[in-house]
């Protein structure tokens, strides 16, 4: 399967690029040309060269820098929520899918209710009541929308316990536990390969939303959202300054999308040669 | 009588990216008006590629040679719209498993004036007297409480009764069936090939008959070919087919049917060996 | 006996209710009782929506019913008897369904379907079994040779992918073995192959079959004795299958005469049929 996936031009091009930025970001130290948090006033707004290859922010600071440092939370903090949505969602899910009864209704009872908060605002107020701290971040984020998976996976789940083969493991005596991880998880593995990078994605915007609105990562720890919201005030004088956390937003979420797509393929024994 | 439909030398090749698979592999054989033609084979033999091609509902992904002469045109030159005309009012087609060949959304009533709104000009009034026709034709009671009810309310055997009903009311010359008892019990199976039977002989409508089921061939066919990897590998008059035929495959087919009809007759026989012998 | 049930009613709640929180239910088996001997091939025999199917899953432990009970060599499924003889009470019985499409796990090849029911062998009888070895035994036992080990369902033909499901069935040395419509979906041919295959089975390893369809030349071929299932209940019970065709009941005499057999007339036998099919 994975040998599949290699064949995929898009997805080996995703993943490079995906692989690229994480190496950048655990390594930042050898890539940034300067620290991050040193400002130099003086040299506020200065152009292009080659100490500062994206020139400097407002309070000095180089841009590139600010830029690879910037992928640590960015991209390392989404992974964190985006497991542990998928993971407690996952497992939600499939209980409530597969064992029907009194555990589907109680857990479904309580992924509706969730349901019913709009999520952002959610998110806000978890903040707001624990503290802003980037680890509250997280935690209101998997708080939220682990409601969303756990459905998905549950009508996934459904449409599979029915299936025969499933009937044969049960009537042959193989264990719940057997079931669950051979037979349920592959199968509904392509939709949370999906749902796992969409929800990078969504990790991504979030943070950075919550951090441009100074909710989420504190000054002067640099991360693109917080960078965009340091940048708005000078738009005009310096678009660089948000220009490059933009685009670089658009560009990481993007491939986390196309790399869903790919995955969803390659799992599928179907699509086999071609 | 005169002959309806010339297929010569059809050929069917699917083509991908990499390789092509010849589907159907030269295919020849005429029709008469009222003949029936059987063709017998096992899933992938391309006996359905067969009467697709000639309906032209193969898409662009299949290569098809050869030639479908039916009233001194062929029917693979013909283009889209053309052939769009020709389905449904003078060839028309019953297929497998009626239970998806019906909108689920829709009443059966509504689905039935659909076809007739397409091929005939009948006000609203017509087209109900004409559906209640049909059904009553095909011996279905209550002909106007079916009219409103949906796909999910009827049995296959119903269904598949109102898609020949539907399919005859065009009065078509031809008509292709591809498999339509192969979903239906055994009871309501014997009451289609009787009505199927009387299209043939009453309405002398020609018909291509496709199955995997050497018995309901044997009941409505005059002329069988035998296919198996997209080749005919045996062709001719059904008696001689099924009773001389010497090609391999032909005898094993018809081997292993006798085998489990024998068992029934000797059953039924009370223990009294009673041999339906091929031949003797 | 080797399988009694007794008195087994089962009903499924209704989707269209008249009431709010209406619990009206759809019946689908009323009051169904059977037997089955050691070796035995009891047919079950009925139209689709009779209820056999459901019935069928009573018998194997897949379904509860509302009412009544099984015991397999004593042992009742649903009813009170300890952990340990229930367990033993499902290592006897195997199942193979009508869809194979749906038989298999699309992402399992066909040596880890096998291999499933080896696992269930090794755990129960606590011994190490070589599953490569074991597979191509089973697979060379349905006719298969042993390249198809790595092989996914989707590249299997019908036939071939229902000789891998008897092939699983058949792992777990089963007593009884439940055929839901094992080969409706197959070809004419290859139905025949596959109930000799079967038969063949029976011959060597002495199970007990629970055949059910909705084709009576299937049942005379494989079955000893069979049973008439009309709207959840047995309208006729047929213990010899030689006295079939002395059948009582106006639905399996009806059944009985639509069968279609071979025709291979002459001119005059047409002429004849011709007006036999007027009427």
């Amino acid at each position: 399967m994975f040998k599949k996936l290699l064949k995929n031009k898009t997805a080996v091009f995703c993943m490079a690029l995906i692989l690229l930025l994480s190496i950048m970001g655990i390594f930042a130290p050898l890539f940034a040309p300067n620290d991050p948090y040193e400002n130099d006033i003086m040299n506020k707004f200065a152009s292009y060269s080659l100490q500062y290859p994206l020139g400097t922010d407002q309070l000095g600071r180089c841009v590139f820098s600010r830029m690879i440092y910037g992928i640590r939370p960015t991209l390392f903090l989404s992974l964190v929520t985006m497991l542990g949505t998928i993971g407690l969602g996952t497992l939600m899910g499939l209980l409530a899918g597969y064992f029907k009864g009194t555990t589907d209704e109680i857990i479904m009872r309580i992924v509706d209710m969730m349901l019913s908060f709009p999520s952002q605002i959610m998110i806000l107020a978890v903040v707001a009541l624990l503290g802003v701290d980037i680890r509250n971040v997280i935690i209101a984020n998997i708080f939220i929308k682990w409601a969303w998976y756990a459905r998905m996976i549950r009508t996934n789940v459904v449409k599979y316990t029915d299936k025969n083969f499933v009937l044969f493991s049960r009537c042959i005596g193989s264990g719940e536990r057997f079931i669950l991880i051979r037979h349920m998880i592959p199968c509904i593995a392509s939709e949370m390969a999906v749902l796992a990078t969409l929800d990078i994605g969504w990790a991504v915007l979030n943070i950075s939303t919550l951090s441009f609105l100074g909710l989420g990562v504190q000054a002067p720890v640099p991360e693109w959202g917080a960078m965009l919201n340091e940048a708005k005030n000078v738009m005009t004088t310096n678009p660089i300054q948000m220009i490059a956390p933009g685009i670089a937003v658009v560009i990481l979420v993007a491939s986390f999308n196309l790399l869903g797509d790919c995955l969803r393929d390659a799992f599928d024994p179907k699509e086999a040669q071609i | 009588m005169k002959t309806l439909l010339e297929v010569k030398n059809l050929s069917v090749e699917a083509k991908s990216k990499k390789s092509s698979t010849k589907l159907v592999d030269n295919i020849s054989f005429s029709l008469k008006e009222g003949e029936c033609l059987g063709i017998l084979g096992e899933s992938g033999s391309g006996k359905s590629m067969t009467c697709k091609a000639i309906m032209g509902l193969l898409d662009k992904n299949f290569q098809i040679e050869g030639s479908a002469i039916y009233e001194n045109n062929d029917l693979l030159k013909k283009n889209s719209e053309d052939m769009r005309k020709l389905r449904g009012k003078e060839i028309a087609m019953v297929l497998q498993n009626p239970m998806t060949c019906f909108d689920p959304l829709y009443p059966i009533g509504y689905q039935m004036a659909e076809t007739f709104a397409e091929h005939l000009d009948l006000n609203q009034e017509e087209i109900k007297k004409k559906s209640i026709e049909i059904l009553e034709l095909m011996q279905l009671k209550n002909a106007e409480d079916i009219l409103h009810k949906y796909p999910h309310q009827l049995s296959g055997g119903m269904l598949q009764r109102i898609m020949i009903g539907l399919a005859l009311a065009m009065e078509p010359k031809l008509l292709i069936a591809d498999e339509p008892t192969t979903a239906i019990d055994a009871v309501t199976q014997y009451e289609i090939m009787k009505e199927f039977i009387k299209i043939k002989e009453k309405y002398k409508v020609a018909i291509i008959f496709i199955s995997h089921d050497l018995s309901v061939i044997s009941k409505i066919a005059d002329n069988v070919i035998v296919m198996s990897n997209g080749k005919a590998v045996a062709q001719g008059d059904k008696n001689y087919i099924f009773s001389s035929e010497k090609e391999e495959y032909t005898k094993m087919l018809i081997e292993k049917k006798m085998a489990v009809m024998n068992r029934y007759k000797e059953i039924l026989h009370n223990g009294r060996r009673k041999v339906y012998a091929a031949g003797s | 006996m080797l399988l009694e049930a007794k008195n087994i009613f089962v009903s499924f709640k209704k989707e269209n209710q008249t009431s709010f929180f209406g619990k009206e239910r759809q019946e689908v088996v009323k009051d169904v009782s059977i037997s089955l001997k050691k070796g035995e091939c009891l047919g079950i025999i009925g139209e689709s929506g009779s209820g056999k199917s459901t019935f069928g899953k009573v018998l194997i432990g897949l379904l509860t019913p509302d009412k009544g009970d099984v015991s397999i060599n004593g042992v009742t499924l649903y009813g009170k008897s300890s952990r340990e003889e229930k367990r033993r009470v499902k290592q006897s019985v195997s199942v193979v369904f009508q869809d194979y499409t749906s038989s298999a796990n699309p992402r399992f090849r066909v040596k880890d379907i096998i291999g499933e029911s080896l696992r269930i062998i090794e755990k129960r009888e606590n011994i190490k079994v070589n599953k490569e070895k074991r597979t191509e035994e089973l697979l060379e036992l349905v006719g298969l040779n042993k390249n198809f080990m790595d092989r996914y369902p989707h590249e299997l033909s019908g036939g071939q992918l229902q000789r891998v499901c008897i092939a699983r069935a058949v792992a777990t040395n089963p007593e009884i073995i439940l055929l839901d419509e094992a080969i409706s979906s197959l070809d004419a041919s290859t139905q025949t192959q596959v109930m000799d295959l079967l038969k063949q089975l029976q011959n060597e390893f002495g199970f007990s079959y629970i055949f059910i369809t909705h084709d009576l030349p299937s049942v005379t071929y494989m079955c000893d004795r069979v049973i008439f299932f009309y709207d959840g209940k047995i309208i006729e019970q047929v213990d010899d299958i030689y006295m079939l065709s002395e059948v009582k009941s106006s639905y399996a005499a009806k059944l009985l005469h639509s069968i279609l057999e071979i025709d291979i007339q002459n001119e005059e036998q047409k002429v004849y049929a011709k007006q036999q099919s007027y009427s």
